[in-house]
C-alpha cells in the first residue's frame, strides 16, 4: 500500500510540474502574441509617417500609448490641433523638404522592421509591402504627409492560441489616431483623425517565433471616413 | 476637362443576359452630373425613405444618385413574368419595384459594373494623402471608391482596386474640417460636403487607395 501512496505521491507530482510548465508556456505564448500583434497593428498606421518610421529601431520600437489629445468625438471638427510625439519633429514652422536620403531610410525601415513582425509568406508581407513603393513615392509630395500616428486604448477581446497547429488569432478593438500635415497658400495646416477600429489578427509559429499573419481592421459602427 | 456641362450624346444601350432574360433597349441621353450632385445634397444627411436605406448604405446611396443623374439602368427581367430579378450579375444595374441588383448596393460590385460593363466611365486613381487645396480630375455627380487597404481582405479584396466605400462629388468649397477643393457626399457615416479624399476623417489615409470615375456621357 505505501507503495502505491508513493507511486501516487510521484505522479501528483508529476502532473503538477506539467501544470505549471503548461500554464507557463501558455502564459508566454500569449505574451508573445499579444506582443507581437500589437507591434503589428502600430505598424500598419505607422507606416505611413516617414517621421515615426525613421526614429523606430526595431519592432519593439512600435508601441501602444495612451493619447488623451484625443478628442472624444471622431467626427469634430476641431481638427486644427498636430498631435505628435516625435523625438525629433519636422520644422513645420515652414514648407518641408524631402531629401532621398530620408525615403531610403523610410523604406528600410520598413523592410527591416516587417521582417521582425511578420511572417515572410503570409497575407500581410504578400499584399501590403507591395504598397511600400507608394508609400516611398508619397513621401516625395511633402505638400501632405503624415506626421505620427499611434493606437490609443488597445483591448483584446479574445485571444485563441492553437500550439499544436502552431497558428494563434487574436481580436482587439482600439483607437487608431494619426496626424497629418498640410501645407496651403503658406503655412501647413492640420487634422487628427482617429476612429475606432475592430481588428482580426492571425499568428504563425514560425520555427518558435510567432509572427503575424494577417490583419483584417474594420471601422467601428459610426467610425467609417 | 473639369465641371463640364451637359454634352447632349444619344446612346444606344442594350444589355444582353443571361437565364433567358433580356433588358430593355435604352435611348439615353447623357448623364446629368449636376442631377446626380443635387440628389446626393438633397439626401447626404437624410436618406431617401423612397428607398431602403442599409446600415451600410453608401453604395445605395451613390447608385441613387447616379439614377437620379440619368446613369442607364440595366435591369434583369423574368422572360415568363416580366418581372426584374435580383441578381449577383455585374452586368446588370438597378433598382426597380424594390427589386435591385447586386451592383446597386455592394460596394464592389457596383465598380466592377462601372469598370467592367459600361463604356461610360474613366478612371483616375489617387494613392494616400491629397491635401488640402487640390482638386481631382472628376466632375459634380462621378462616383469615388475608396479602399482602405486593410492588407486581409476585409472588403473582398480581389486586388488593386477593390471598393470598400463610395462617395460622390459634388461641389468645390471647404469642408467642416477646413480642407478646401473638390468636396463629396456619402452615407453609411452620413455627410455633406466633406474633402472628397476623406483624408480629414481617416487615420489610414497615407495608404489608402481613391478611384474616381468620371462619366464620360
Amino acid at each position: 500500500m505505501k507503495k502505491v501512496i508513493a507511486v501516487s505521491a510521484s505522479v501528483a507530482t508529476f502532473v503538477s510540474l506539467c501544470s505549471v510548465a503548461f500554464a507557463y508556456t501558455n502564459s508566454s505564448n500569449e505574451n508573445q502574441v499579444e506582443k507581437v500583434a500589437a507591434e503589428a497593428l502600430v505598424y500598419d498606421l505607422d507606416q505611413g509617417s516617414m517621421f515615426r518610421m525613421n526614429e523606430s529601431n526595431s519592432a519593439s520600437s512600435l508601441q501602444v500609448h495612451p493619447e488623451p489629445q484625443l478628442s472624444n468625438d471622431a467626427n469634430s471638427t476641431s481638427q486644427g490641433t498636430l498631435i505628435e510625439h516625435l523625438n525629433k519633429a519636422p520644422d513645420l514652422t515652414k514648407k518641408l523638404t524631402i531629401d532621398q536620403a530620408q525615403q531610403n531610410q523610410h523604406r528600410q525601415k520598413l523592410e527591416d522592421i516587417a521582417s521582425q513582425i511578420f511572417s515572410p509568406n503570409g497575407k500581410y508581407m504578400t499584399n501590403d509591402m507591395n504598397a511600400v513603393d507608394e508609400i516611398i513615392q508619397n513621401d516625395d509630395t511633402p505638400r501632405a504627409f503624415q506626421v505620427d500616428s499611434g493606437i490609443d486604448q488597445l483591448t483584446w477581446t479574445s485571444i485563441n492560441i492553437d500550439t499544436a497547429n502552431g497558428t494563434a488569432t487574436l481580436k482587439a478593438t482600439g483607437d487608431s489616431w494619426a496626424s497629418f500635415a498640410n501645407w496651403e497658400n503658406d503655412h501647413y495646416v492640420f487634422a487628427t483623425p482617429h476612429g475606432i477600429m475592430n481588428w482580426t489578427v492571425t499568428l504563425s509559429d514560425n520555427n518558435g517565433t510567432w509572427l503575424v499573419d494577417s490583419i483584417d481592421r474594420v471601422f467601428a459602427n459610426g467610425y467609417q471616413p | 476637362m473639369k465641371k463640364w456641362g451637359l454634352n447632349l450624346v444619344l446612346t444606344l444601350s442594350t444589355g444582353v443576359v443571361g437565364l433567358g432574360v433580356m433588358s430593355p433597349i435604352a435611348f439615353a441621353s447623357s448623364y446629368n452630373g449636376s442631377a446626380a450632385a443635387a440628389y446626393a445634397d438633397q439626401y447626404a444627411i437624410n436618406g431617401n425613405t423612397a428607398y431602403p436605406i442599409y446600415s451600410d448604405d453608401c453604395t445605395n446611396y451613390v447608385s441613387q444618385a447616379l439614377a437620379a443623374g440619368g446613369f442607364p439602368e440595366v435591369v434583369d427581367y423574368n422572360l415568363n413574368t416580366g418581372m426584374p430579378i435580383q441578381t449577383s450579375d455585374n452586368r446588370y444595374w438597378f433598382y426597380q419595384d424594390g427589386v435591385r441588383s447586386y451592383s446597386w448596393s455592394v460596394a464592389e460590385d457596383l465598380r466592377l459594373h462601372l469598370a467592367g460593363y459600361t463604356s461610360y466611365t474613366h478612371m483616375y486613381h489617387y494613392y494616400g494623402l491629397q491635401g488640402s487645396g487640390t482638386y481631382n480630375a472628376l466632375s459634380y455627380g462621378d462616383p469615388i471608391a475608396y479602399n482602405w487597404n486593410s492588407p486581409s481582405d476585409s472588403c473582398w479584396s480581389q486586388g488593386a482596386g477593390t471598393a470598400c466605400h463610395w462617395s460622390i462629388d459634388t461641389s468645390i468649397g471647404t469642408d467642416p474640417k477646413g480642407y478646401t477643393g473638390d468636396l463629396a457626399d456619402e452615407h453609411t457615416n452620413n455627410r455633406y460636403h466633406v474633402f472628397w479624399s476623406l483624408e480629414d476623417y481617416n487615420p489610414y489615409a497615407a495608404t489608402t487607395d481613391i478611384y474616381g470615375y468620371h462619366i464620360t456621357y
